[in-house]
């Protein structure tokens, strides 16, 4: 027996496979057109809420703020320090930017911030204050995904009418709706206990720019065990990166350099010497005017988020406790 | 493989070109669709491909056994046969370590200690689905409602039919056994009808369902969400369980169509049911009409009175629960059916000389019912389900609440323009009725829209835990 009959032809088959192939060529070269006519909104891609933090750190760089005082490093600085609240606390009350940003990306990158945002801001910053957790000086943690993330904003800001395309972008103007309109029309979740607190990466960005680039880490740290103690060692392939570093601090500008504290059952008996200790050598490439050593090594458990960052709590408290450092050494406060 | 991936786009043009090679030999094409089946089932784990042989294998001989012997308990033993050797499959796989380890809470309650070791066993894709499809044929037989198959390669390719083995619709044998006997034709209705279900499947789960899951998972995911979130979130949920599953099943339709099957239609615009025997009519019609027939009925449906009948609606409506899994959420969320249906049913009969209710009325009785089913089916344990229930109570609006409320607005949108179209015209292949120009304008939109999320690492279909 016959299994199946085809009661169309070639052409028919044609008609209606053609239908969506033309559709979706249509409106691409539609998208296309629009993008070429400046009629599309500016890109805003779909980001994680890492890359949200990096794409508004790096806006921020690269834009007029009225900071004087500018804190420099990894998200641990970013989730330390409250910046309006640090401010309020100085003498003077001088603007505070914090462009902290993340672990993975290497000194050299917030080197580069840092220059970026001096370029677009000239004879401002007074006090460069560069925080970073104690993991970094083990420079064990390189995201080579976040540093091409970083150097392809880079690029694209060099050369914002260069979107990379493949075949699929040009039929289906994919990497257009992508970028100009889906996020337009969708706002992207967080997850977990950061969409509690913020809900979506829209209004992580707004409260970045609210608070001059702090974050609130709204987890819970949960020792796994007690007994681990942490005892970070400085890398000598720091060497090159904290020079350069020292480089990118602007002649009439101050360089102070600390690192964020530790929960208190990662930190052991011993470890706020080791702190002093670690801070003292790696000042001997870095230079600075100012090693924060008058700030505590370790705070209680319950002042962090995760091991590295602190809660809203713990910024609260480390923001006091960083102004009162700050404001102590007289001669390093920035003249209004 | 998901139906949303290369993998399958791949499989399926091989299968398309071979099956129009074959098109002039039915035994060829039956031993075609067979293997392209069990390698479809495969491909999720090798080793679930035995199940699904064993039931078909089964059923098959169960099927020839009732066709050669007319004695009654010879013909009642291999019913029996049949359904302990599938439900015992099912209750194996997936009710086993849940049953074991309830009972052993509730003997510890009264302090008899049994230790349970759960097997932990893997529950195969797709099982709750195959084996009532396959137990449908057996009963069927037995009813002398249908000639039973002689030939294996036809009954096999009926069970593990690749377009609806893993997530339905679940296939009568009447209706889908007897296209494996027969020529069929391809007509372009058919592939156009094929093409259409496809895109709107796709777009569906890839654009809509996978868009609002993460906003269920902010709900859902997290502690103490307010009130109004709480109300959001669970509409979230309700339009991410529809697009997901009936899209499921619109691919499936679209895919069988290709290739010349009819499939059952599973969806009919539920919620726009006024009552919940309507949404009844309408949500899942393939397992609720196969518990109406298989359970409903011989437990004598309507037909023993009120109180039986009352009986009758809460035993199945609770098994329904249980065949969506063995939590205790699934249970509820059975049993608020259940007790829904019966009220509708008393309440219809109450007022049966009476003014209907307004038709916005009803609707709005139906779907808060509905919702708050839906929020006991996707809570994650019984102490989500008292928690969210008392969140209901604190009316506060978070920040990004607005974004929220906008994300879902967008979301909901082309899918409520669609259907209340397919609901004015009465078709939900009504946008095949456009002009060429009008059909290419809105497949090449469903095409951008799929292009636009397709890369993202493919998430399951909801109703493949099932």
């Amino acid at each position: 027996m016959r299994s199946h009959g085809y009661e169309l032809g070639g052409r028919e088959i044609l008609r209606i496979l053609l239908a969506p192939v033309l559709g979706a060529a249509a409106l691409s070269a539609l998208l296309h057109a629009a993008e070429a006519l400046h009629s599309l909104p500016d890109p805003r891609p779909i980001d994680n809420p890492d890359e949200t933090l990096l794409r508004c750190k790096f806006e921020m760089t690269r834009t007029r703020h009225p900071a004087r005082v500018v804190l420099v490093g990894d998200s641990s600085c970013a989730a330390a320090v409250d910046a309006p609240e640090l401010a309020r606390r100085l003498p003077g009350q001088p603007p505070v930017l914090n462009l902290g940003l993340i672990i993975g990306l290497g000194m050299d990158i917030y080197a580069d911030a840092l220059d970026e945002f001096v370029k677009a801001n000239p004879g401002q910053v007074r006090l460069v204050v560069l925080l970073v957790t104690p993991q970094l000086l083990t420079h064990e943690d390189r995201s080579v995904a976040h540093q091409q993330f970083w150097r392809r904003l880079s690029w694209n800001s060099e050369n914002p009418s260069a979107l990379r395309v493949g075949p699929l972008d040009l039929w289906l103007g994919r990497s257009l709706m992508q970028t100009r309109v889906v996020p337009r029309l969708l706002h992207v979740p967080l997850k977990g206990r950061a969409a509690e607190f913020y809900g979506f990466t829209t209004e992580f960005q707004r409260y970045l720019l609210a608070r001059d680039g702090s974050m609130v880490d709204p987890g819970s740290y949960h020792p796994a065990r007690r007994g681990a103690t942490v005892v970070p060692t400085l890398s000598p392939e720091l060497e090159e990166q904290s020079r350069r570093f020292r480089q990118s601090v602007p002649r009439n500008a101050r360089l102070a350099v600390g690192l964020t504290p530790l929960p208190e059952s990662l930190a052991g008996r011993e470890y706020p010497r080791h702190r002093d200790s670690l801070l003292q050598q790696w000042n001997r490439w870095l230079e600075a005017d100012l090693v924060l050593t008058n700030l505590p090594a370790a705070l209680p458990d319950g002042l962090f988020a995760t091991p590295g960052h602190l809660n809203q709590r713990g910024q609260a408290r480390w923001t006091g406790l960083l102004g009162a450092a700050l404001s102590s050494q007289g001669e390093t406060l920035p003249a209004e | 493989m998901l139906f949303h991936s290369n993998d399958f786009l791949f499989f399926l043009g091989g299968v398309l070109l071979v099956y129009y090679l074959v098109r002039r030999w039915l035994a060829a094409r039956n031993v075609l669709i067979l293997l392209a089946s069990y390698v479809f089932y495969g491909w999720w784990d090798y080793r679930f491909v035995v199940l699904l042989l064993f039931s078909s294998v089964l059923d098959f001989a169960v099927g020839l056994g009732l066709g050669r012997t007319e004695s009654p308990r010879l013909r009642r033993a291999l019913l029996i046969l049949s359904v302990a050797g599938n439900l015992g499959l099912l209750g194996s796989f997936k009710y086993l370590d849940f049953f074991g380890e309830s009972l052993a809470g509730l003997l510890s309650v009264v302090g008899v200690a049994v230790a349970w070791e759960p097997f932990g066993w893997l529950l195969p894709v797709g099982i709750s689905f195959y084996t009532f499809q396959s137990l449908s044929y057996t009963i069927d037989v037995y009813r002398r409602q249908i000639v039973p198959t002689t030939n294996p390669v036809q009954f096999l390719g009926y069970v593990a039919f690749f377009p609806q083995l893993v997530a339905g619709p679940i296939e009568r044998a009447a209706h889908l056994l007897p296209q494996f006997q027969r020529t069929l034709r391809i007509d372009a209705a058919a592939v156009e009808r094929g093409v259409w279900l496809i895109l709107w499947g796709l777009f569906k789960k890839v654009a809509l369902a996978d868009n609002l899951a993460p906003l269920v998972e902010m709900v859902y995911g997290v502690s103490a969400p307010a009130g109004p979130i709480v109300v959001l979130g669970t509409v979230a949920f309700a339009l991410q369980i529809y697009c997901d599953f009936s899209a499921y099943s619109d691919i499936a339709r679209g895919v069988a169509s290709l290739l010349g099957f009819d499939l059952m239609l599973n969806f009919d615009r539920p919620y726009l049911a006024t009552s919940l025997r309507d949404f009844w009519r309408r949500w899942h019609i393939s397992l609720s009409t196969w518990l109406r027939d298989y359970l409903y009925a011989p437990l004598g449906g309507n037909r023993r009175g009120r109180q039986r009948t009352y009986f009758n609606l809460g035993l199945t409506m609770l098994l329904a629960g249980i065949w969506h899994g063995a939590a205790a959420q699934f249970i509820l969320w059975g049993i608020w059916h259940g007790l829904g249906l019966m009220v509708n049913r008393w309440w219809t009969e109450r007022r049966a000389h009476r003014r209907p209710w307004p038709g916005w009325l009803a609707w709005s009785v139906t779907m808060a019912f509905i919702l708050y089913g839906w929020l006991l089916f996707r809570a994650e344990s019984l102490e989500q389900v008292r928690e969210l229930t008392g969140a209901l109570a604190v009316w506060s609006w978070p920040p990004w609440g607005g974004s929220f409320g906008w994300n879902l607005l967008v979301l909901f949108l082309p899918l409520a323009l669609m259907e209340a179209w397919q609901h004015y015209r009465r078709s939900d292949l009504v946008p095949l009725s456009l002009p060429w120009w009008g059909k290419a304008a809105l497949q090449g939109a469903l095409c951008i829209g799929i292009a636009a999320f397709w890369e993202r690492e493919a998430a399951p279909f909801i109703y493949f835990q099932f």
